[in-house]
């Protein structure tokens, strides 16, 4: 048994399963339901972590989370608020930010610097001289830490799920309770969502205190409760929450690991509010904490919190406390009523049946610390003389415990990330709804309303009107009393300046009165600035315990009411979330060749080619070098065999398809012959070069284009663009997938195909720019002549499903001739050697056909292709030019792609693509130069950053320049014997 | 029936997943050209798994497409029972006509392989005078079926289409994003049973089958055979 374990409380806990884990080093015994504060506070630790500033001992104040005190870490996993997370068997956890240890931190010497530590001091202190705030910043973070990323921690596994509700409930009190009752109630057909933030639904229904003999909570939690899970057409998500409101009623509902997307037609918040706190001296030590939080503790937990206590109240919750602490046995020393009148509730005339003193009109206004800050051993209470002030003469009480109960603030962050409006209330000194958008409504003590028969009402009037937007409708809307109650009734100035400070008003950034009266006598007066400067409700909890206060202080100071003063903006999310969460499952499509598994068996490196797994080269890495060049030497001097399966495909059939052909590309169609292949290149409007490939011709009403690999799908949808407006007979359809492609290349690539073809591949028969319907190793095929490396070669595309098949028909057949399967590393190098382009290498973002020196490929006598008209305009305008080039000399240093061509210090252009030939043994690439150095034979600049010695690296040299000539393409069989074989 | 000594590589044409159903248990059969995964081993278990959540790779069975300014028109003259757009239909021999829209036809062969459609159409069809062509659906596309009673809670941790069974008739169709990569999803019942079927491009089968078995497992799915469908329409 714990030390401070009631025997007769704790609906949360089940005393039939104890577990143990550890804080701090040392282990202790918990129940299964307990939270991580629960358990600590039944076994009696005081403290649970270190303020972020000050390194003051802190310990729970709301029992809710909603201060940054219970953060802790877990393993790897920082900022764990221990006020909720459920306590598991073993469980390692540790206190944050402490240096040293947790009971005698070495750092809380800063506690009595406070006077040299203002708010905004690192602003003004560490910037000077230029450069000191790097050498600030690292010391800074680790005083003031929020716990331990580990930033090599393994990706967890989260996930996302879509849901949808025709009413969605958030909050599973009395309020959204009813609210879901009276939802599903309108019809077997509507779908109701609840959503709960802690496992059990009841919300405050399972803690606070209605009335004086303290049994209507549990009737009306059972009532409520029993009802809703009998409700088929309600699905409760308990130990979720919902972190945002987005458009549409699109709610962002994290349980556990995972994020449901729930799209509902309406909803209700029934969100609860954050009680707020007293704001007095050494208000923020362990001991001091929320009438709400002692509730918590004593009827969830079965935790008594204290053993006497002092309570500063100024409603009908503060009584509500006092009565369950006296039930659990916690001695009341007195209570200090913030309001001048004796209030008038059964709740006040059972604690004056009980014999409790009250000091009307008074507060608490300092606790008295124990030795190092350690918990409370004292509470002082005056009389109040005006706002904030108090009279110099004061009782003491001795107590471990003082509890305030003195207002609330709504959770409304749902209606404020919607747009919804909560103007202040003067004369209820709240907060209170406004304005809401359509299909939101609100219930519940989000909404100021306290008293339950009312909460309750509300809750069923909200689920009537929700399920009514979502196209429910029964009966009239239920009647909602106009009594709010005497609970939940906020203080308007629950505000005690001390001389001494340490009156914090905001517990995660150490944020004390006087700091906060600072910022704005220094300027930052507006709200939005002062919140900036000081970060104010900047911490974990995001100003829900701080920024009533906050506002009222910054009204005061600027001598304005408080809804002149206004609330800064709310932003989703809610809370804290894990990124985890939000990246859930990573969804990476991927796409794969028939043959890609062959190509790992050979050794293939695979690369990425847009979503295409592509073999780079084959075999050991560190070869990487001398594999390309042994695959080209196998495709120059025998046969070898490529993967082009990712290559795009294209069909176009109809009459009008030669049409479309000579529109949508530079070159002309309409005469091309049938069983011919012809080169295709494509410009945008402006002319400027987005695609090639070649065009087959299969029939007169039939072309197959291929198109590259990451460009097909942009063609593919251009194609059906312009022809959705110009309305000619021809279907285009994408077939990149529907085949598989190979290309075997060399001067043995037809002795290996004739083994498995019927087909005459002689050069007669099957000339150069060929192609062919055939069969290859009994599956159909069509062969294109082509020669993209320059060497007699075939490209043979298969139905996809086979291609595995042609692959391995292939290799066995090219057996005995040495045939080697080539990378795409190596191809780049043959086409480099052949001066072919590769688009979007070889051309960027406004690379006409002119300046790629192309205008062979551009149609002269056609009156329109998509492009022609801007790149006529541009023909006069010509900054740069693609030439080939060659470097002198064995080993010269090698420009990379994209170093800079330099004349007279100017840019006037850039290498695209350079190489060490093997073949022909010298250095070679393309590049853009200026129009007067495109001539052959003349020289130009390139400017390397780090030269490469044919492979070898030398030092870097920024002003290192390498001399490059001019020559004519192509570098290899410029008169295309070889590919025409 | 399975046929112990068939290999996948044994035939010409071979679903992207051969290697990954191998790994699995599968027992093949031919069907249509392809080794087929007939079951796993347990054909029993597999109709008992196929009503609760199960995943089958249909790559095997025949599938085809049309696509024209005039495909109706010609589908009608064939004797095809069009539905609307973004519905399928039921033809005489089992096989699923889905019309994508106003233009474009897809014919898939029931669980049996028997669609006498499918080579009716490809026989009938000729260039000359042609108003729709061929889409080589049999290879662009491959196919899964995706059946049992938590399919749509599963596929709503996959897709933002709301696939519930009162919400996503049979016969259906939606044509939409599955786990980033472009989808066609059917409602196609097999007997009583929910089941969906799912035409994708055949080089992201791999990826699609990876992140549909991880989001079964949770809810206990796995992988069955042709038998397993074929029992449930019994």
């Amino acid at each position: 048994m714990n030390r401070n374990r009631l025997a007769d409380k704790g609906h949360f806990i089940d005393r039939s399963k104890p577990l143990d884990f550890s804080f701090d080093g040392k282990r202790y015994m918990a129940f299964e339901g307990d939270t991580i504060t629960s358990a600590l506070m039944a076994n009696d630790v005081k403290i649970i972590s270190r303020s972020f500033k000050y390194h003051r001992p802190r310990a729970t104040v709301s029992m809710a989370g909603h201060d940054a005190n219970p953060l802790v870490q877990i393993g790897d996993d920082p900022n764990v608020v221990a006020d909720t997370r459920m306590v598991e068997a073993g469980m390692v956890v540790e206190p944050q930010n402490v240096s040293g240890s947790l009971e005698n931190d070495r750092m809380q010497y800063l506690d009595r610097m406070g006077k040299f530590l203002p708010v905004g001091f690192y602003y003004k202190a560490f910037y000077k001289p230029r450069g000191a705030w790097k050498r600030w910043e690292p010391m800074i973070r680790r005083m003031a830490g929020l716990g331990k990323v580990d930033v090599n921690a393994h990706h967890g596994y989260f996930d996302k799920q879509y849901l949808w509700a025709d009413v969605c409930v958030v909050g599973g009190g009395p309020a959204g309770l009813a609210a879901a009752l009276e939802a599903a109630e309108a019809s077997p057909d509507i779908e109701v969502v609840l959503v709960e933030e802690t496992p059990h639904l009841g919300g405050a229904l399972s803690y606070a205190r209605f009335d004086a003999a303290g049994q209507r909570a549990d009737a009306e939690r059972a009532r409520l409760v029993a009802a809703v899970e009998a409700q088929a057409n309600i699905r409760v998500l308990t130990g979720a929450y919902c972190n945002g409101w987005f458009t549409d009623h699109f709610l962002p509902v994290i349980q556990g690991n995972r994020m449901f997307k729930l799209r509902a037609k309406a909803v209700v918040v029934a969100t609860g509010s954050y009680e707020q706190p007293l704001v007095f001296r050494n208000n923020d030590l362990p001991g001091v904490m929320y009438g709400s939080a002692v509730q918590r503790l004593i009827n969830r937990y079965g935790v008594k919190p204290g053993s006497r206590a002092v309570i500063a109240t100024s409603n009908a919750d503060g009584y509500a406390a006092a009565l369950d602490m006296m039930d659990a046995g916690i001695e009341v020393a007195a209570i200090a009523d913030l309001n001048s009148e004796r209030p008038h509730h059964e709740l006040a005339d059972a604690v004056a049946d009980r014999g409790i003193p009250v000091s009307l009109g008074a507060t608490v206004y300092e606790a008295i610390a124990k030795p190092h800050l350690n918990g409370v051993e004292g509470a002082r209470i005056a009389k109040i003389t005006g706002q904030g002030r108090v009279a110099e003469r004061h009782d003491t009480f001795d107590c471990d415990l003082i509890v305030s109960s003195i207002g609330w603030q709504p959770a409304a962050n749902l209606i404020w990330h919607a747009g919804g409006k909560t103007p202040y209330n003067d004369a209820t000194a709240m907060f209170e709804i406004g304005e809401l958008p359509e299909g939101m409504h609100a219930a519940g003590s989000v909404a100021a309303c306290f008293l339950l028969d009312t909460v309750i009402e509300q809750g069923r009037a909200a689920g009537w009107s929700a399920a009514k937007d979502a196209g429910f409708t029964r009966g009239a809307m239920p009647n909602v009393r106009n009594d709010k109650g005497e609970m939940g009734q906020n203080h308007p100035w629950p505000i005690f300046e001390h001389v001494k400070g340490k009156d914090f008003v905001d517990f995660d950034e150490d944020l004390q009165v006087h700091d906060l009266n600072n910022a704005v006598a220094e300027g930052y007066a507006h709200i939005e600035l002062m919140k900036r400067f000081s970060t104010c409700g900047m911490g974990p909890s995001q100003g829900r315990h701080s920024w009533l206060n906050a506002i009222r202080l910054n009204a005061r100071a600027n001598g304005l009411s408080v809804n002149e003063a206004g609330m800064t903006t709310q932003r989703p999310p809610y809370t804290a979330e894990k990124i985890g969460v939000l990246a859930g499952r990573s969804f990476e499509p991927k796409r794969f060749t028939a043959m890609h598994n062959r190509h790992v068996e050979a050794g293939g490196k695979m690369m990425l080619a847009g979503l295409w797994y592509r073999p780079e080269y084959y075999s050991d890495a560190s070869r990487r070098a001398e594999n390309i060049r042994e695959e080209a030497a196998a495709v120059r001097g025998g046969v070898g065999l490529i993967d082009v399966s990712t290559l795009g495909g294209l069909e176009l059939r109809g009459p009008d398809a030669a049409e479309m052909m000579e529109r949508m590309y530079t070159w002309a169609y309409k005469k091309q012959e049938v069983g011919r292949a012809r080169y295709t290149l494509m410009t945008d409007m402006t002319g400027v070069i987005t695609d090639d490939g070649v065009a087959c011709r299969f029939g007169d009403n039939h072309f197959y284009v291929t198109a590259t690999t990451s460009g097909v799908d942009g063609v593919y949808k251009e194609m059906l663009f312009w022809n959705a407006q110009w309305r000619l007979k021809v279907d285009i359809t994408n077939v990149t997938g529907a085949y598989c492609g190979v290309n075997i290349a060399g001067p043995k690539s037809r002795a290996v195909l004739e083994k498995l073809t019927d087909e005459d591949l002689s050069a007669a028969a099957f000339p150069y720019m060929g192609v062919r319907l055939a069969t290859v190793a009994g599956i159909p095929c069509r062969l294109l002549r082509v020669g993209f490396v320059g060497e007699l070669g075939f490209e043979i595309h298969c139905p996809a499903h086979s291609g595995e098949a042609l692959w391995d028909a292939i290799i066995a057949a090219g057996k005995d001739h040495g045939i080697r399967p080539f990378g795409v590393e190596c191809q780049r190098l043959l086409r480099l050697e052949k001066g072919h382009i590769i688009v979007s290498q070889d051309t960027d973002g406004l690379t006409n056909p002119l300046e790629a020196d192309m205008e062979w490929a551009l149609a002269k006598k056609r009156p329109f292709f998509i492009g022609k008209r801007s790149i006529e305009i541009q023909r006069d305008h010509m900054h740069r030019k693609l030439v080939g080039f060659e470097i002198a000399g064995e080993n010269p240093a090698m420009p990379k792609e994209c170093h800079l061509v330099i004349r007279d210090g100017e840019i006037v252009g850039r290498v695209t693509s350079c190489s060490y030939s093997p073949t022909l043994k010298k250095a070679i690439g393309l590049a853009y130069v200026a129009p007067d150095q495109a001539e052959p034979g003349t020289s130009f600049e390139v400017r390397v950053d780090s030269g490469i010695m044919a492979g070898k690296r030398v030092k870097i040299d920024t002003s290192h320049t390498v001399t490059c000539k001019v020559v004519k393409l192509p570098f290899y069989d410029p008169e295309g014997a070889r590919q025409e074989l | 029936m399975a046929d112990a000594a068939m290999k996948p590589t044994d035939l010409t044409r071979r679903s992207n997943l051969y290697r990954v159903t191998t790994q699995l248990g599968a027992r093949w059969g031919e069907v249509n050209g392809f080794a087929a995964p007939m079951n796993y081993g347990d054909a029993a278990a597999e109709t008992a798994a196929a009503r609760e959540l199960a995943i089958a790779d249909l790559a095997a069975l025949p599938r085809a497409g049309y696509k024209g300014w005039d495909m109706a028109g010609w589908a009608t003259g064939q004797g095809i029972d069009l539905p609307e757009p973004n519905r399928a239909r039921a033809q005489a021999d089992g096989t699923l006509a889905l019309r994508l829209s106003n233009g474009e036809l897809v014919l898939l062969s029931g669980d049996d392989a028997g669609s006498t459609t499918i080579d009716r159409l490809a026989g009938a069809w000729t260039m000359d005078g042609a108003v729709c062509f061929p889409v080589p659906r049999s290879d662009t596309n491959t196919r899964f079926a995706i059946t049992g009673a938590r399919t749509p809670e599963m596929m709503a941790k996959m897709c933002g289409i709301d696939l519930r069974s009162h919400r996503f008739e049979n016969h259906q169709i939606t044509q939409t994003s599955v786990a980033r990569m472009n989808a066609i999803l059917i409602r196609n019942d097999r007997g009583t049973s929910y089941a969906l079927d799912m035409v994708l491009d055949s080089a992201s089968a791999v990826y699609m089958w990876e992140c549909l078995t991880d989001a079964m497992a949770e809810f206990g799915g796995r992988p069955v055979g042709l038998e397993a469908l074929r029992a449930l329409s019994a």
